[in-house]
C-alpha cells in the first residue's frame, strides 16, 4: 500500500504537466481542428527560455517563466499566421506543416543552446516533505500548484471574458461567429498563442524534473496529446483527468517494467483510445457540423 | 427596439448574383427595403434565398451587383463587420452555439458593442422581456434547448446588436404549426417596434401575414414581386411552390 | 491494357530505358563512398514509396513507419546473430514480423479518425524506440554488430558496388509492384478513400479493410528496406530508427510529392544527396529542410511531382483548357430490361418500416414507413429540413436508424454499412456532390465498376495476371459507360474542372456503375438548367426501363411532378402524404406544409396546359 501510494504521487507532478500539454493542445484543435504537432516542440523552446532567463540572466523563476510564456506566445502567432491559408481547408496538410515548424525548432533550438542539453537547477530547495511515511517534494508541490492556478485562470478566461466566449463560439460555429461580429482569425490567432504559453509553462515546470534538450519534446509532447485523447480532446476537465491518467500511468510503469514504461503506456493507451475512440469526456464536445 | 441613432437607411438591392463553383444560385436580382417596412422573399426550396441573404451578409462571395445600406456600400464590408452597421442575422437552421449557456449566446450577440455600457444590459433585459422563456432557461446550455426555443435565442441574439435591419432566414424552418404562430407573433411585434424586416420564408402564409410585400423567387430570380396582399390571393404563387 | 497504357503519367518507355541503362552503369562512375551514399538513398526511397502508398494514395496519416523499418531490421539482426539463422531466412521471417505490425499498427486506424492516427502511430513508434533502447536481446544502445553478410551464390555481396545491384533489383521490382497496385483497382480504391471515405463506401469500398491494408503495403515497404539496410550496413543501433529520421522520412515524402510513387523516389534520394553534402552541418539541414517542408505545405502541397501538373493547368488556363472544347454527347439509353413490373408474390423493392432517427433529443424522422414496388420512379419532397436526406442516410447505411427496419427486395438492409448495401445493389448519389476530385473521370467510374472484395488482394502478389485481365474487362465496360453516358471526351479530365452540370451526370454514371437495383438520388437536378433538367428526366426514365427502381428526393416539383409515378411527402420527420403527384398537389396537408396555409388549397389550380 504504501508503495502504491507513493507511485501515485511519483505520477502527479508529471500528470500536472501533461493535463498543461493537453490543455493547449485541445485549445487549438477545439478552435482550429488542427492537430498541432508542434505543440511538443514549442514546449522545449519554453523549457530552453525559461531556464535560460533563470539561470543564465538570474531572473526570479516566476519572471523567467512569464517572458518564455511571452516568447513561446510569439512563436505560436507566427505558426497561425504561415498556415492560416490552410485553415478549413486541408487539416492534414496543416498537421504536416506543424511537424515542419517542430523540426525547425528543433533546429534552432540546437544553434542557439548547443546539441548537449541542460540540467536545470530546482527553484525550491529542502528536504522533501513527509506525511505519514509518504515523501513528497516541495517541488513537486509547486508544479501543482502552478498548474492549478494556470487551471483556474485559463476556466476563467474562458468562463468570464468576452473574448474567451468569442474563442468558444468560434470553435462551435464559425459562421455564426462571424455574423455576430467576431473576427474569426484573430480568434484562432490567439487560441494559439495561448496554446504556445502553456506548453511553454509545461516547459518551464519541466525543466527542473527532468534534463532539457533539443528533443526532450517527443516523449512529453506525445503523452500530453495522448492524454487530451483520453481525456475527449475539446475541454478543461478532460485534459486534467487525461494528463493524470497518464501521469500516474507512466508512474506505475516506470516501476513494474523499468526501461519499457514507455512501450507499455503506449500499448496501454492505444488499447484504451481503441475502445473509447471520444475518450473519457468525448460525448460532451459539441460536433463542428 | 430602434437603434439611439436611428437614420433613414433604405437597403436597396440591385443585380446581385452569387455563383457556387460552376452553379448559379442567384441570378440577378433586385429589392429594396426601406425603414421600417418588412419584405419578405419566398420560393420552394433550393430557389436561392438562403444564397440571397448569405451574399447580403458577405458570407458567400457575391460575384456582381450592389449593395447599399444607407450610406454604405455593404459589398466592400467584410462579413464580420456587417453587424457593426446595423444589421442583424438570423441563420437558417438557428446556428445557436450549442456548447455556450443562453446568456452567453445572448451575450454574443452584443459582441461588436461594448459589455459594460448600459445599452447591453438594457437590450438583454429587452430580449428576456420579448422571450420570457429565454430568461427562465438563461443558465441552460443551449444546445439542450429545444428547436423552438432555439428560434427564439437565434432571434435574441440577432437583436443584442440593437440593429436597425434584421435579416431572418426560414425562422420556421422544422417548427410545428403552434411554434409557427408564436414566431408570427415575435415578428409583427418588431414590425410594430419599427424595426427593418427581411424574411425569408418557405412558409408563405407566416411571410404574408409578417411583411406589408413580398418577392418571389424561383430558380434564382425574381419570379414575381408585389404586396403580401396581392401575392396572397395570387395562385401563381402556389404553381410555382408546387411546380405545376 | 490499352486503357493502362493511356495512362497519361505513364512515363514513355525510351525514358524508362535510358534510367535502366544509367543506373547500370552507375557504379562504374562514382567511387566507393558515393556508392554508399546511393544505397542508402536507395533504402530511404524504398521507406519513402511506402509513407508514400499510406500518406499520398491511400490518406493515412502513418508516422511508425521508421518503425516498421525498425522491426524488420532488429529482426533479420537478432534471427541471424542470437538464433544462427542464415540470412535470407531471417529476412523472410523479419519481412513477415513487420507485416504483422503494420496490420497490428493498423487496427487503431478502424476505430479512428486519420488526426488521432497521427498521433498514435507517433507514440507506437516512440514505444519501438523505448524497447531497442533497453531490450537486452536488441544490444540496447550499442546496438547489434557483426550481422553474417547475405549470401548469394557465390557473389560476394560484402562489396557495396556488388550490393548495390542487388539493391537495385529488388528497388526496381518493388517500385514496379507499388505503380502496379497504384495503377490497378487496389491502388484506385485507396486513392477513392482518400478523396473521399463516405461516397468510397457507398460504391463498394471496405474502408476499414482497405486502411489496414494500407498500413500492410507500407509495413511491407518499410520491412523490405530493413532488411536490405541490415545486409548492407550489417551493424544497427537505435539512432537509425528515431523520432528525427522518421520527420526526415516524413519530410523526403512531402517535398518530393506524397500523391506520386516517383514523387517520393525523388524526394528520398534527393534529400539524402543532400543530407549528405551538408554532413558537417546537420542542424542547418534539418533547419532548412523544415522551412523547405512548410513552404511546401502552404505554396505546393503536391510536392515537386505536382509541379508539372500545376504548371500544366496553368498554362491551359491561358490557353482556354482542352474541357472547354470537348462537348458532352447525349445520353444512349440502356436497352430496356427485364420485365420492370412487380411480379406475382414479389417482395417490394424498398420497404421502410417504422424507422426512426434521433440526434442528440431532436427527432430527424419519427416512424416513416414507405413502400417502394420494383420498376417504379418514386419522388420523396417535403420542406427543407423535413428528414429527407436523413432518410436516405438511413436507407444507405450511413446512419444507424434509432428504430424500425429497413428492408432491400425482401431482406433486412438496416444496420449494414454502406458498402455492404452497395454490394447488394443499392446505389447513391449526393446532395453535394461527392467524386473523387483527384481521380479523373474514367477513375471515379473504374472505382464503382470493380465489384472484387478487398480481401482478393492476395492476387496482387499470388496472381497479378488475374488482375491484369481484370483491369482489361473494367476498362472495356468503363469506356462502355463513358460512351453511353456521353462523357468519353471527359475521361481523362478531373472532375473539379468539369461544369457542374456534366459533374452531375458523372455521379449518376458511377452510381450506375456498381448495377445497382435500387437507386437512390439526392437533389440530382439542384443546379442544373432547363435542358440539363430535361436530360435528367429521360436518363432516370431509362435508368428505370433497365430494371432499376429510383428513389429521388427533388426540390424541382415540375420534375417530380413530370418523372414520379407515385410521390411520398415529409415534414417534420413524418409521412404526411402519398400518392400520384396530381393527389399530392391537391392535398391540404401538403400544401399546407408547404405554404404553411390550407386556405389556398380551395383555390382554382391554374390552367394545366401551361405546364412547361
Amino acid at each position: 500500500m504504501q508503495v502504491f501510494l507513493q507511485t501515485l504521487i511519483g505520477g502527479l507532478s508529471l500528470g500536472a504537466i501533461y493535463a498543461l500539454v493537453a490543455m493547449g493542445f485541445s485549445l487549438v484543435y477545439r478552435t482550429m481542428g488542427l492537430v498541432n504537432f508542434a505543440h511538443a516542440d514549442v514546449l522545449m523552446i519554453g523549457a530552453y527560455a525559461a531556464s535560460t532567463f533563470y539561470m543564465s540572466t538570474k531572473l526570479p523563476f516566476a519572471v523567467a517563466m512569464a517572458l518564455a510564456i511571452a516568447v513561446t506566445g510569439l512563436i505560436g502567432l507566427v505558426i497561425e499566421r504561415v498556415l492560416r491559408p490552410l485553415e478549413n481547408k486541408d487539416f492534414t496538410l496543416m498537421l504536416i506543416g506543424t511537424i515542419g515548424f517542430g523540426m525547425v525548432l528543433q533546429a534552432v533550438a540546437v544553434l542557439i543552446w548547443g546539441a548537449t542539453g541542460r540540467a536545470v537547477s530546482s527553484p525550491v530547495g529542502g528536504a522533501p516533505l513527509e506525511f505519514a511515511g509518504l515523501r513528497v517534494r516541495t517541488y513537486d508541490l509547486v508544479v501543482l500548484a502552478i498548474a492549478a492556478v494556470a487551471v483556474v485562470l485559463l476556466a476563467g478566461f474562458l468562463q468570464r471574458t468576452k473574448l474567451g466566449a468569442a474563442m468558444q463560439a468560434v470553435a462551435m460555429d464559425h459562421e455564426a461567429a462571424t455574423a455576430v461580429g467576431i473576427h474569426v482569425g484573430r480568434s484562432n490567432a490567439i487560441a494559439f498563442a495561448i496554446g504556445a504559453g502553456l506548453a511553454a509553462l509545461a516547459g518551464g515546470l519541466v525543466g527542473p524534473l527532468l534534463y532539457v534538450n533539443a528533443t526532450m519534446g517527443g516523449a512529453i509532447g506525445i503523452k500530453g496529446f495522448a492524454a487530451a485523447m483520453l481525456g475527449g480532446c475539446g475541454n478543461i476537465p478532460g485534459a486534467i483527468v487525461g494528463g493524470f491518467a497518464i501521469g500516474i500511468l507512466d508512474s506505475f510503469a516506470a516501476g513494474h517494467f523499468q526501461g519499457y514504461s514507455e512501450l507499455v503506456v503506449f500499448l496501454v493507451f492505444t488499447v484504451a483510445i481503441m475502445i473509447r475512440p471520444t475518450g473519457i469526456f468525448g460525448e460532451m464536445t459539441v460536433s463542428r457540423a | 427596439m430602434p437603434g439611439e441613432d436611428e437614420k433613414a437607411e433604405t437597403l436597396t438591392v440591385e443585380d446581385l448574383s452569387v455563383h457556387y463553383g460552376g452553379v448559379c444560385a442567384v441570378r440577378s436580382i433586385g429589392f429594396s427595403v426601406a425603414p421600417g417596412q418588412s419584405v419578405g422573399i419566398i420560393g420552394a426550396n433550393g430557389a436561392g434565398k438562403t444564397s440571397t441573404l448569405k451574399a447580403l451578409m458577405g458570407l458567400v462571395p457575391r460575384s456582381g451587383g450592389r449593395i447599399r445600406f444607407g450610406g454604405t456600400d455593404l459589398t466592400k464590408v467584410k462579413a464580420r463587420d456587417v453587424v457593426r452597421h446595423g444589421i442583424g442575422y438570423v441563420p437558417e437552421g438557428r446556428h445557436v452555439f450549442p456548447g455556450l449557456s443562453v446568456e452567453k449566446n445572448l451575450m454574443l450577440g452584443a459582441y461588436a458593442r461594448s459589455w459594460r455600457d448600459g445599452g447591453t444590459g438594457e437590450a438583454l433585459a429587452e430580449v428576456y422581456d420579448l422571450f420570457p422563456v429565454l430568461k427562465e432557461m438563461r443558465s441552460r446550455l443551449a444546445g439542450a434547448l429545444s428547436g423552438g426555443q432555439q428560434q427564439m435565442l437565434a432571434v435574441g441574439r440577432a437583436l443584442m446588436s440593437r440593429p436597425r435591419l434584421i435579416l431572418l432566414d426560414e425562422p420556421s424552418m422544422g417548427l410545428s404549426p403552434k411554434l409557427v404562430e408564436d414566431i408570427l407573433a415575435v415578428l409583427v411585434r418588431l414590425r410594430e417596434e419599427g424595426l427593418s424586416l427581411l424574411l425569408v420564408e418557405q412558409n408563405a402564409k407566416l411571410t404574408f401575414e409578417a411583411t406589408s410585400d413580398c418577392v418571389v423567387m424561383e430558380n434564382g430570380e425574381v419570379a414575381m414581386t408585389g404586396t403580401s396582399r396581392e401575392l396572397r390571393e395570387d395562385v401563381q404563387v402556389r404553381r410555382i411552390y408546387l411546380g405545376l | 491494357m490499352t486503357g493502362l497504357l493511356r495512362h497519361p503519367r505513364t512515363p514513355r518507355l525510351g525514358g524508362i530505358a535510358v534510367l535502366v541503362v544509367l543506373a547500370l552503369i552507375l557504379p562504374y562512375q562514382v567511387g566507393s563512398y558515393t556508392i554508399h551514399v546511393v544505397n542508402i538513398a536507395l533504402v530511404f526511397a524504398l521507406l519513402a514509396i511506402g509513407m508514400g502508398l499510406a500518406m499520398g494514395i491511400a490518406g493515412q496519416i502513418n508516422l511508425a513507419q521508421v518503425a516498421f523499418f525498425g522491426v524488420s531490421a532488429y529482426a533479420t539482426a537478432i534471427l541471424t546473430t542470437h538464433n544462427g539463422l542464415g540470412f535470407w531466412p531471417a529476412a523472410a521471417l523479419a519481412l513477415l514480423a513487420s507485416a504483422v505490425i503494420g496490420l497490428l499498427v493498423g487496427v487503431p486506424a478502424l476505430r479512428m479518425q486519420s488526426h488521432y492516427l497521427g498521433i498514435v502511430t507517433l507514440g507506437l513508434a516512440l514505444g519501438f524506440i523505448n524497447w531497442t533502447t533497453n531490450a537486452e536481446i536488441a544490444g540496447g544502445a550499442e546496438g547489434i554488430s557483426a550481422i553474417p553478410v547475405p549470401p548469394m551464390f557465390g557473389i560476394d555481396l560484402s562489396s557495396e558496388y556488388l550490393y548495390y545491384y542487388l539493391e537495385a533489383v529488388v528497388f526496381a521490382l518493388a517500385l514496379l509492384f507499388g505503380q502496379f497496385v497504384v495503377r490497378t483497382g487496389l491502388g484506385r480504391r485507396m486513392m477513392a478513400m482518400r478523396d473521399d471515405p463516405l461516397a468510397a463506401g457507398a460504391v463498394g469500398a471496405e474502408i476499414p479493410l482497405l486502411r489496414m491494408t494500407a498500413f500492410m503495403l507500407s509495413s511491407v515497404f518499410g520491412g523490405l528496406a530493413g532488411v536490405l539496410y541490415v545486409g548492407l550496413i550489417r551493424y544497427i543501433a537505435p539512432d537509425t530508427f528515431s523520432i528525427a529520421n522518421m520527420f526526415l522520412l516524413l519530410a523526403m515524402v512531402v517535398i518530393g510529392g506524397r500523391q506520386s510513387l516517383a514523387g517520393c523516389v525523388v524526394g528520398a534520394v534527393g534529400l539524402t544527396l543532400i543530407r549528405e553534402q551538408l554532413v558537417d552541418y546537420p542542424t542547418y539541414a534539418q533547419l532548412g529542410f523544415g522551412v523547405v517542408v512548410v513552404l511546401m505545405v502552404v505554396f505546393a502541397p503536391t510536392g515537386l511531382a505536382g509541379v508539372p501538373a500545376r504548371v500544366r493547368a496553368v498554362v491551359d488556363r491561358r490557353r482556354g483548357t482542352s474541357a472547354d472544347r470537348a462537348a458532352l454527347r447525349p445520353f444512349r439509353p440502356y436497352e430496356p430490361g427485364e420485365e420492370a413490373a412487380a411480379q406475382e408474390g414479389a417482395p417490394p423493392m424498398l420497404e421502410v418500416r417504422d424507422v426512426s432517427k434521433q440526434f442528440r433529443g431532436l427527432k430527424a424522422l419519427s416512424e416513416v414507413s414507405l413502400t417502394v414496388e420494383r420498376g417504379e420512379i418514386r419522388g420523396i419532397v417535403g420542406p427543407n429540413g423535413s428528414g429527407k436526406t436523413t432518410l436516405f442516410n438511413v436507407v444507405s447505411g450511413f446512419y444507424k436508424a434509432s428504430g424500425g427496419r429497413v428492408l432491400m427486395d425482401g431482406r433486412v438492409i438496416s444496420g449494414g454499412r454502406p458498402y455492404r448495401l452497395s454490394m447488394l445493389g443499392l446505389a447513391r448519389t449526393f446532395q453535394n456532390l461527392r467524386l473523387f476530385g483527384e481521380l479523373t473521370v474514367r477513375d471515379n467510374l473504374l472505382v464503382a465498376l470493380d465489384r472484387t472484395r478487398t480481401r482478393a488482394i492476395w492476387r496482387y502478389l499470388l496472381w497479378p495476371v488475374g488482375i491484369w485481365r481484370q483491369e482489361r474487362r473494367l476498362h472495356r465496360r468503363a469506356d462502355a459507360l463513358l460512351e453511353r453516358f456521353g462523357l468519353t471526351e471527359f475521361a481523362a479530365a478531373p472532375p473539379g474542372s468539369l461544369p457542374y452540370g456534366i459533374q452531375r451526370r458523372i455521379e449518376i454514371a458511377r452510381a450506375m456503375a456498381g448495377s445497382p437495383r435500387l437507386l437512390l438520388l439526392d437533389e440530382p437536378a439542384a443546379g442544373l438548367n432547363g435542358e440539363e433538367v430535361r436530360q435528367l428526366a429521360e436518363i432516370v426514365r431509362s435508368i428505370r426501363d433497365s430494371g432499376v427502381t429510383v428513389v429521388l428526393i427533388e426540390h424541382n416539383m415540375g420534375l417530380v411532378m413530370s418523372l414520379c409515378e407515385r410521390v411520398t411527402v415529409l415534414s417534420n420527420g413524418g409521412v404526411i402524404a402519398e400518392g400520384t403527384p396530381a393527389e399530392v398537389a391537391g392535398d391540404h396537408t401538403v400544401i399546407e406544409a408547404y405554404l404553411g396555409d390550407s386556405a389556398m388549397a380551395d383555390m382554382p389550380l391554374p390552367d394545366p396546359t401551361e405546364v412547361s
